[in-house]
């Protein structure tokens, strides 16, 4: 290949637009000029060849990089440390639970999808029996069951799937903590973690213990 | 757990919640899910995502276990923000961008990598002339790894616009330049790649 081919190719803005007409990301009147131009000039062919090799090239560049086993469990650790958050109404937890319990759930759902959900369901049907037997140990009227929440002592936690209800009551109570309310989407129960005034540091070490019993507890976060 | 329970986890695995969100939901529900606070989300999300978004971030950051760090806080900041989303860009284009920043970012905070000259004479090392190269090294390895000795702006643009196949607007909002200079950038990119093939002893014959 000479570097007299495309010397009569001057034109910037098709060469300019080439990468993007070769992976389809072009709309459709400029991907229509590029086909005219390809269709009357072979030097722009040419081209289009060069452009095509350095994306087949790009492409082999980044799979050759191989990822790194799948380990969600870092990233749930990392969303039950409290994010640095602005101050402000937007930012108070109970405005955050109001606003969680609040949100519709996305409609579009198939039937798979539901028999596979089912699952948690029921387990979180058993589960939120819990509530119940709390509410009616602590005389709190049903409704009110948000109000046991202390501010910032809240977290969501999502149980194992195997995790049986005796099993977690039996947990909860040796941590000290209740669940408040749930199951909401994905399984997720609202748990207080203590004392409403508990401080940062015992919060800390709350979440830190939840987290510990895996046989029982596979999500903790913190509201986001 | 009961019989019934059990029938569904054999029908489903243990994961089968997730399996079935994966197949069935689309990204812009996902994070409208994480919005809502759903951790099955979070880690359908991360699961569909999560190599694309390490391979984006370990070509700028050259190191991959930041890498590996990083992309785990780009899911993070997905659950933090998620319900900020306004879909005024595509679930694709805002996730990369966060990857962007969260690459870009950790650049800025170590040493710059070395200088592109560098890497161009580490190519011409290879070989003791270009004929031995172009016998050597088959084209497409030496085309990739003169992609991978592109300075880290030009090698970004090649891979958002070759492997992410972004159109300009998405890689100008992901980069965060106007859409001309998406197209300037990744035009200069494709000549400083020439530049370096002919140093190595391939001469494209462009531009």
């Amino acid at each position: 290949m000479s570097n007299q081919i495309f010397s009569h190719f001057d034109d910037e803005e098709i060469q300019m637009l080439l990468p993007f007409y070769v992976t389809g990301r072009l709309d459709r009147s400029e991907a229509d000029q590029i086909d005219d131009h390809v269709s009357r000039r072979s030097d722009l062919a040419e081209l289009l060849s060069l452009v095509q090799d350095e994306r087949t090239a790009a492409i082999e560049a980044n799979k050759a990089i191989a990822a790194p086993a799948r380990n969600f469990q870092r990233v749930a650790a990392a969303i039950a440390t409290p994010p640095a958050r602005p101050a402000g109404p937007d930012g108070r937890p109970w405005d955050q639970i109001k606003r969680w319990f609040e949100m519709p759930l996305p409609q579009a759902r198939g039937w798979a999808a539901a028999a596979a959900l089912l699952l948690i369901v029921l387990q979180g049907a058993a589960i939120a029996s819990l509530v119940a037997v709390r509410n009616s140990q602590n005389f709190v009227a049903a409704s009110g069951s948000q109000e046991t929440a202390g501010r910032d002592s809240v977290v969501l936690v999502r149980f194992a799937d195997g995790a049986t209800t005796a099993a977690v009551a039996d947990m909860l109570t040796g941590l000290g903590m209740s669940i408040v309310d749930g199951p909401r989407g994905g399984g997720v129960f609202t748990v207080r973690l203590g004392a409403k005034d508990m401080n940062e540091a015992e919060r800390d070490r709350a979440i830190a213990d939840l987290r510990t019993r895996s046989d029982a507890v596979t999500f903790v976060a913190r509201l986001p | 757990m009961n019989q019934m329970q059990r029938r569904f986890v054999s029908l489903s695995g243990e994961s089968g919640c997730r399996a079935a969100m994966d197949r069935l939901v689309s990204d812009d529900q996902l994070v409208a899910r994480i919005g809502a606070a759903d951790p099955i989300a979070l880690e359908t999300f991360y699961v569909r995502h999560q190599a694309r978004i390490f391979r984006f971030i370990a070509r700028i950051v050259r190191d991959e276990g930041a890498a590996e760090d990083l992309a785990n806080e780009v899911f993070v900041d997905v659950w933090r923000h998620a319900r900020s989303f306004e879909a005024r860009s595509s679930v694709n284009t805002w996730l990369l961008s966060i990857a962007h920043n969260r690459a870009i970012s950790a650049l800025r905070k170590r040493r710059e990598e070395p200088a592109d000259d560098e890497r161009a004479a580490s190519l011409r090392d290879d070989a003791d002339d270009p004929e031995t190269a172009v016998q050597k090294v088959d084209k497409g390895r030496l085309l990739r790894r003169c992609i991978d000795a592109l300075p880290t702006e030009y090698r970004e643009i090649v891979d958002l616009v070759y492997y992410h196949e972004l159109s300009v607007a998405e890689a100008s909002a992901v980069v965060g330049i106007p859409e001309g200079t998406v197209k300037t950038r990744m035009f200069n990119a494709r000549k400083r790649l020439s530049e370096l093939l002919k140093e190595a002893g391939v001469d494209r014959g462009w531009p």
